[in-house]
Formats: C-alpha cells, structure tokens, sequence
C-alpha cells in the first residue's frame, strides 16, 4: 500500500514537473514573439491614428493618481500610456495615447487614440475588444469609428436619435454600453491631455 | 476498412463529437458567433487534442492507473497553454476574440473523453488519427454553427457581407439566447432524424451512451473516481422495450440519479 | 458598494450559465428536480467561493512571486481538483450533514468549468483577495439562481405535452434560452 502511495506520488510529481518545464521552455522561446506583436499591433495603431507623425517619444510614467482623478470625472478607465508625436521638422505635434475603460459588456476595451497639438482628435483604433460579436463589436467598424476623428471637442456624447452637433455620437444600436465605454474611454483621453497643459 | 481511415470517419461522421455525440457544448455555445471564432476554436482544440492523445497514448503504460485522471489533465493543460502561448504570439486577433475560452479548453469534455476511452487504451498512430478525426469533426460541427448564426444573425459569412441590404439581421441568434434555441433545434432534428429511422426499421432504439453530452461532460473529468463512459450515462444495456427517444430519455435520466448513489456508496475514502 | 456591484454584476448581469455559458454541463444535467439542483447550487457556491480566494492567495503570493504566472492555468486546474478532494472528505469528518446534502455533488464540480472560469477571470480582472471573493461568491449564487429556477420550470413541464422530438434536452436549452432572455433585462442594472 504504501509502496503504491509512493509510486502514485512520484509518477504524478515527474509528469508534473516534466510539464512544468517544457511550459517554462516554451513560455521563453514564444516571450519574443510575443512581445514584439504587441509592440507590433500597437505602433500600428498609433500609426493608424496620428498617419502624418515622423516619431514617438516617450513621456516616462502615468501619474499614480491618474485612475482616480479620471474616477472623479466619472470615468472607469486607465491611461496605460502617452507618447509625444514630432512631426517631421522635430517639432510638436500631438500626443498619441493606449487607453483602456473598464465599462465594456464583455470586459475592458482597450484602444489607442490620437490628439493633434490644438486638441483635435485624430482618430481611435481598437487593440484589444470582446463586445457582442454583430452588436458592440460593430464599434470596430470605419463608421463608428470615424465618428471621433477630426473633431475638436472637450468632450463626446452619444445620443440614439441620430448625431446634431459636432460633439455627439450615434450610438451603436442594440449596444449601448458599448458605445457608451468607448465614448468614456475617449472623453478620459481627452481629459488627461487637458490636465498636461 | 483501414483502422486509421476508420478513426477518421469515426470522429467526422459516425461519432462527430458536436452532432452526435453532443460533447464540449460550453464552448460550442459560447464562441459559435461568427463562422471564424467556430473554425479557430475548432482547430485549436484540434491541435490540443491530437497532442495530448499521442501523449497520453505514449505514456498509457507509464501512468499509474490510480492518478490516471490528474495526469491526464497535467498533460492536456501543459499543451493548452503551449497552444495559448503560440497563438498569443502568432495570431493574436483570434487569441483576442477567442479570450477565456482558450485556458478552459483544459475542462473540454472532448480532450479528456478521448483520452480516457481512447487513446488510454490505444497505440501512438491510432491515437493520433482518432485526434485528428475527433478534432475535425468537431471543427465541422463548430463552423456550420457559427456560419448558420452569422448568417442569419449578422447577414454575413466570414465577415463578408452576403445577405441583401433589405435583410433584417435577427441579431438573437448571435446573443446568448440564440446559442441555446440554435442547439435545441439541433438536438430535436437529430432527435426526429433517430426517431424516424428507428420507426422504419421498427426495432427499439438504441441510445448512444454518450447522447446527453452535458452529463457525460461533467463527469469523465470527476478526478479518479472509478466513472468510466458506460456508468456515467447510466445506460449499459440497451433498453429492452421499444421506446421513444423521449421516453429513453426520461428512463436514462433516471438511471443517471440512481447511478450517482451507487458510485457514491462505493467510492472509498 | 463596489462590492456589492461586483456581487450583482456577477450573479445576474453577467450570469455564468446564461450569458456566459459556463457550468451548462450541471445545468442541465442536474436540473431534473428543484431539490437536486438546489443540493448542486449549494455545492457549488461552496466551492467556488473558497476555489476563489485560495487560487487569489496562489496567484498573488506565488506565481507573482515567483514570475511563473504563465503556469495559471495548469495550477488551478489541479489546485481546483485538490481542493474539491479535501473538501469532500473534510466534510465527511468533519460535518456529516452538509455532507449528506452535497456529497453527491462534489465530486461532479471539479468539471465544472465555472469554477475555473471565475478563478481565470478574477486574474483577468485584476481583482483583490475580497474582490475575488465576492466575485466568486456573486457567480455562484448567479448559477444557483439559474438551475434552480430551470429545475422548477422543469418540473412543471414534465407534464406539458411537448412534440416528441423535443422532449428531453431541446425543450430544456430552449427553456434556457427564454431565461437568457429574461436575464437581458438585468443588463441595464449596472453601468
């Protein structure tokens, strides 16, 4: 009995750690790849979003007291980073910024967005979204998204009866929530570029 | 017929783990919302299966068969999350629309079916085909789910806009409610498709063992307990009178009761 | 109160079986009878709620630590299938009557994937030790709510005449289907 105790154990122990192993083999061959197609995925991004800058510059850290501030805005959401854009004589262009709101139906939206030096939007481009496929996901769609670009404004509203002033946003039928975190998400943008000035 | 030909069509047509089998219907309802999240998880949980049923068949001798169970799901979540990694490096966009469902393919009742009453019994090759057809079939079976519930859902295929401008997308069949009318559906036609063939041949019907995949799936995986495909379903013998499907269902169901008492007045401590 | 939202959120917005599709497996396997599938709600708000704050203190104090946390995964599972073991036998020592009501259903969570799913999606949401907790227990209670009531309508249809063909499981994934629908109307609960 306790010889097979023993033998239980040990076999279940090597294929353990043996597995162990491996994914620790594995998890260091693919961090590369990994890593790189996110960084892939995101100066993408800030290219799709700020088209005519020559180079990114980071700006060192988000403030701690970021999260909060933007709290008391009423927005649920994290700057996960800003970058200053020059454009190509060197000078200042803009700033292009990863944002994530916490208030999507299928979880955290992240996205990048950027912002011309006199504060008009450039445009916003998804990074990572989980919405209701044919719903909220249609937010990912030119349509939706374009809404945002070239708009000078301190901050958007989404209204359901068709969009009347420069500032409002028709907002995706059938998923409002959706609309409503990516507007939020873009308003906290917006917000904490104003606080840098 | 060749034996790896055979295991092919098994998991394809005879046994398709989606239709006739009803295995791994978490994810078939969760990620069925377009055509592509179907073939993506199809052929990931392909991939997963083939692997850890050529190493579950490579060790079969090696395991002890007391821990058999936790071995077996070391070995398949190791490959999880190998597959995970690599999909997260090289195709991030189904890695993203996929999410949470990726990590509990671990819990897919499919993988540890296949490898309890498969690939535990079975060598390396055949192991492996039996895999691929599996894997396959259940690809199929997600893909036609999800192009059904894109289609008539968003009006597109592949996210490709087909249907004319004037259709009016019924967008419940890509919420959640709709994955669970599409599978009623499903069950019922097979239901009728049994029940006529049965009425033809005018003999009783025999109930696949693994029909009421659901339960089957909450039990192959119950951690070393002596549960093994026959007992679980409760259904060793096929019912000796002529009944509906229906009827066997209700009979199996409470087999099913009564069987979890029994396993549970002789599981030892 | 953010508490309370994560509780709410989790046990009727966003509930486990019927918007996320986690735990169909026991939803419909054990919802034959409200008693049973109220012997299985309890076994399963048990475990979830203690399966959460253990893989929390794991994943915090070790795999953090140790910079392994790619291993969440593998870890949990047998974490989860260890716990569902010592909680079974520790019952039957320790309180034989609780034990009586959810023997039968302890071991059939193990498979259960809501429990996995809350312990990867408290990771995924960053949450807290009391967070995680609470989430946990909100999913739970979410999935007690669903099979319970699902056994009563069950029961009451068991005499409804229904076309032959979608007897048995259809009639009951439909069932589910118009609850999922019911539960539409929580979403506007919570921002």
């Amino acid at each position: 009995m306790n010889r097979e105790i023993i033998r239980n154990t040990f076999s279940l122990m090597l294929i353990t750690v043996i597995a162990g192993v491996l994914l620790g083999l594995v998890y260091e061959v693919t961090k590369e790849p990994i890593a790189r197609e996110k960084m892939r995925a995101k100066e993408e991004a800030y290219k799709t979003v700020f088209a005519d800058a020559a180079s990114f510059t980071e700006m060192g850290a988000i403030p701690e007291d970021t999260k909060e501030k933007l709290g008391e805005q009423g927005y649920d959401a994290d700057i996960d980073e800003i970058m200053e854009v020059k454009d190509s004589g060197g000078n200042h262009a803009g700033y292009v910024l990863t944002v994530t709101d916490h208030e999507g139906y299928g979880g955290d939206i992240q996205f990048a967005m950027g912002v011309k030096a006199d504060g008009t939007l450039n445009g916003i481009s998804f990074l990572s979204i989980s919405e209701t496929a044919g719903l909220g996901m249609k937010a990912t769609e030119d349509k939706f998204k374009e809404q945002f670009a070239g708009k000078k404004v301190s901050k958007f509203s989404y209204t359901k009866k068709g969009a009347s002033s420069e500032d409002e946003i028709d907002a995706l039928s059938g998923a409002t929530i959706t609309t409503n975190a990516v507007t939020n998400g873009v308003n906290a943008g917006l917000y904490y570029i104003s606080t840098l000035q | 017929m060749n034996e790896t030909v055979k295991r092919l069509k098994c998991g394809i047509v005879t046994e398709n783990p989606t239709f006739v089998q009803m295995l791994g219907m978490c994810p078939t309802m969760a990620v069925t919302t377009s055509a592509i999240n179907g073939i993506g998880m199809g052929l990931t949980t392909t991939v997963i299966l083939i692997l850890s049923n050529m190493m579950i068949s490579a060790l079969r001798k090696v395991i002890p068969d007391k821990v058999r169970i936790p071995a077996y799901i070391v070995i398949v979540a190791s490959f999880v999350t190998i597959v995970q990694f690599l999909l997260e490096g090289f195709g991030p966009s189904l890695y993203d629309s996929l999410g949470i469902y990726i990590p509990l393919i671990v819990v897919n009742c499919i993988i540890l079916g296949r490898a309890e009453s498969y690939a535990s019994k079975n060598n390396v090759w055949l192991s492996m085909f039996d895999g691929i057809g599996m894997g396959l079939g259940f690809t199929i079976g997600l893909t036609s789910i999800g192009i059904f519930r894109e289609l008539f859902g968003n009006g597109s295929i592949f996210g490709k806009n087909i249907m004319p401008d004037s259709y009016q997308p019924v967008s419940i069949l890509i919420l959640a409610p709709g994955a669970f009318f599409v599978l009623a559906c499903l069950i019922a036609v097979q239901n009728k498709v049994k029940l006529t063939k049965a009425r033809k041949a005018g003999e009783a019907i025999s109930i696949c063992e693994r029909e009421d995949g659901c339960a089957s799936c909450t039990n192959t995986l119950c951690m070393g307990k002596s549960y093994t495909m026959e007992s679980v379903m409760g259904i060793k013998e096929k019912p000796d009178k002529k009944m509906t499907v229906g009827e066997a269902l209700k009979e199996k169901s409470k087999d099913k009761v009564k069987e979890a008492e029994d396993n549970d007045r002789e599981r030892e401590v | 109160m953010e508490l309370f939202l994560i509780a709410v959120g989790a046990a009727l917005v966003n509930n486990v079986v019927l918007s996320q599709f986690l735990g169909l497996c026991p939803f419909i396997g054990v919802s034959k009878k409200v008693d049973t599938a109220a012997g299985m709600g309890g076994a399963v708000i048990f475990v979830i709620t203690i399966a959460s704050a253990i893989t929390n203190l794991i994943y915090t104090y070790i795999l953090e630590k140790l910079d392994i946390t790619y291993l969440q995964t593998i870890v949990f599972i047998l974490v989860i299938a260890a716990l569902v073991q010592f909680v079974e036998m520790f019952l039957k020592k320790m309180v034989p009557s609780l034990y009586r009501a959810l023997g039968v259903y302890l071991p059939l969570i193990t498979t259960n994937c809501a429990v996995l799913g809350v312990a990867l999606l408290n990771v995924q949401k960053s949450y807290g030790f009391v967070s995680s907790v609470v989430n946990g227990f909100g999913t739970a209670v979410g999935f007690t709510v669903a099979i319970v009531i699902i056994a009563g309508i069950r029961e009451k249809i068991e005499y409804n005449d229904i076309p032959e063909s979608f007897k048995g499981t259809p009639i009951v994934l439909l069932t589910a289907g118009l609850m999922a629908m019911a539960f539409f109307g929580f979403s506007g609960l919570i921002k």
